[in-house]
Formats: C-alpha cells, structure tokens, sequence
C-alpha cells in the first residue's frame, strides 16, 4: 500500500518554532538568530549591538554552544541577562532548545531577545526557532567564496553583515565578488560591511536593528 | 551533522501515520530536497540505517530524489538548469549575473510504501 504524505521533516520543529514565535509577539519581543562560522565574531558583534542599543531597548540573549559558558559570560559581564544553552553536541539550535529557556527571562520587561547560534554555516540555516530575522556575519578571512560554497544560510538571511572589513586587505576580501553571489541566491539580502573592531559601519546595522524592532512593536500594538 | 535530528523528526511522522493508517511495516520511504538544502545523502542514509535498526522501519529503502539547482540568467536572459552544484554562476555564459530560481527546497517525505 502507498501512502501520499508530503510532509516538511521539519514540520514538528517548524510547529514548536511558530508557538514560541506567537509567544515572543504576545509578549511584544522582537528575537533574532544570529548565525556564522566558528570565530567570525558573533559574540563581539553581541556585545557592541548591546552597548549601542542597551539605552533604548531592554535586551536578553541566548548562548548557544556545543559547550562551555565563555560566550555567556562575556555578556554576563553587561549586566544583561543570559542564558547559555549547550547542545552537547548538536551543531544548531532547534525551536525546543529555545522554548527550554523561556523561564529564565522576564518576557515582559524585554524588547529584543537575541539569539547566538552554534557556529555552523550549514545546521543552523535549516532549524526555525521563532525568530523575527535571521542575520548571518560572513569575516573577510573566511573568504568571498562562502555563499557559492554554502548557498542555504545566505537564502534564508535577511541580513548579512560583512565582518572584519579592517582585515580585507590583508586577506584580498572580494567585496564584489561576495555581494553579487550572496544577491545570486537572495535578491532581498541586506548587506551590511562593518568591523567590529574598529566600529566602522556598525551605526547602519544598529539603525536597522532599532527600525526592524520599532516598526515590529508599532505593528504589535496595532494588532 | 544535522541528519541525524532530520531522521528523527522524519521518524517521528512515520510513527504518527502508522497510528493513523494502522500500518506496521515500512518498505519505502520516498524523500526529496533541492540541490542547495545541505543534506548529505550519505550521511542522511546512513542517519536512517542507524535509527531504524528495530521497529517498523527495520526492512525499509530509503529513496531521496534531489531536485535540480536552476538559475536565471540575466545575461543570456533565460533558465538554465545546472549541472553543478555553483548557485552563482551561469552554467552557459559562465557570467557571475544570475538568481537561484530553485534547488533551496527543504527535505520532504513523498511518500510511503507500506503494510
């Protein structure tokens, strides 16, 4: 006997994903997935969106790695609150993992909740966790290369921030190159080039960030 | 890596339409993904061989049909379908002016063949 099913594999995550994302809107809190490569510089991009934005909005953040807490401790330092999640092997989180953590955050003292993915280019594209973006960094040294190589994180993005820029010239970084394959696979991809070392560039991520929350919570009290 | 939590939620729906259909043996299981999903076929297979060494999946084949990558050219203006696995360039022209058209689907399950 042959049976018709049709059914996303993903469809049980994608399910706990949009019951977490009807509760982050409840409750008026606008999360992001923020994905890269091990080292491209996730959590240092964290901390700088959390000195910039920290006046004007309440924020939380979600640790994810395989293991250790050193992530979750840097923003434990800024006095934000934070929970770390370790996968324990896992190369990504997943909608569960997430709802896993709602007890260790005040949802209604929180306007952005930002989640720090494993460092993965490939896992962490496929896994929904009911977020509002996902926003992915690609570093120079990693090459201009990336979204030919691993095209599905680059589709699902809304925001690809270029980091690292202070290191193109040393690593012969092709913008060019990059901005036309990673548009090839996502016509609507907005590209940021920042270095958060030097802070070049990052006013106009923070400048999206704090209109994509403030156009969210206007559209939420309408709602 | 990822194959091993996508074998588990396909499993997962594979219980739940056994109980719906009452079916207690599986012999085909038929998926399908894009070019560009980041599913390893080898590693999905073995993923499968690995979790369902008892229960009603024990006997089944699994079936993955990968569906094309194509883009659109801008400069030859039309779709190509492509031979490779490079969503950025244009497998005619080899012109770096082109859009993913598909081959980003996400894993699906077809079909199953059962008793």
């Amino acid at each position: 006997m042959k049976i018709n099913v049709v059914t996303n594999i993903l469809d049980a995550n994608n399910r706990i994903a949009n019951e977490n994302r009807a509760f982050f809107d409840e409750k008026k809190v606008f999360v992001i997935n923020l994905m890269s490569s091990p080292g491209a510089g996730k959590t240092t991009l964290v901390e700088k969106t959390i000195l910039a934005l920290r006046e004007r909005f309440r924020i939380a953040v979600i640790e994810g790695d395989i293991q250790d807490s050193y992530d979750a401790e840097r923003i434990d330092k800024l006095n934000i609150p934070v929970v770390q999640i370790n996968t324990g092997g896992a190369c990504h989180l997943d909608g569960n993992m997430i709802k896993e953590t709602f007890a260790g955050f005040d949802f209604d003292n929180l306007d952005l909740l930002i989640t720090e993915n494993v460092g993965n280019l490939v896992c962490p594209a496929e896994f929904k966790i009911g977020e509002n973006a996902k926003i992915m960094i690609l570093s120079t040294p990693e090459g201009a290369d990336k979204p030919a190589k691993y095209p599905l994180m680059f589709g699902e993005s809304s925001v690809l921030l270029i980091n690292k820029i202070d290191l193109a010239p040393y690593v012969d970084f092709d913008f060019e190159k990059a901005r036309q394959s990673a548009h090839a696979i996502n016509p609507e991809l907005k590209i940021f080039e920042v270095s958060c070392k030097t802070d070049n560039g990052l006013k106009q991520w923070f400048a999206w960030l704090t209109a994509a929350i403030e156009s969210f919570q206007a559209g939420r009290e309408k709602g | 890596m990822h194959e091993l939590s996508l074998i588990q939620s396909l499993l997962t729906i594979i219980e739940d339409n056994a109980k719906e259909h009452g079916f207690t043996k599986v012999n085909r299981v038929s998926l399908s993904c894009g070019r560009l999903s980041a599913v390893e076929p080898a590693a999905l297979e073995f993923a499968f061989n690995t979790l369902t060494q008892t229960g009603i999946c024990a006997a089944a084949q699994l079936e993955l049909e990968i569906l094309p990558l194509q883009v659109y050219c801008y400069d030859c203006n039309r779709e190509f379908t492509s031979p490779d696995s490079d969503p950025t360039i244009c497998p005619d022209c080899r012109g770096d002016q082109v859009m993913v058209t598909a081959g980003l689907q996400e894993l699906q399950l077809l079909e199953l063949d059962v008793d």
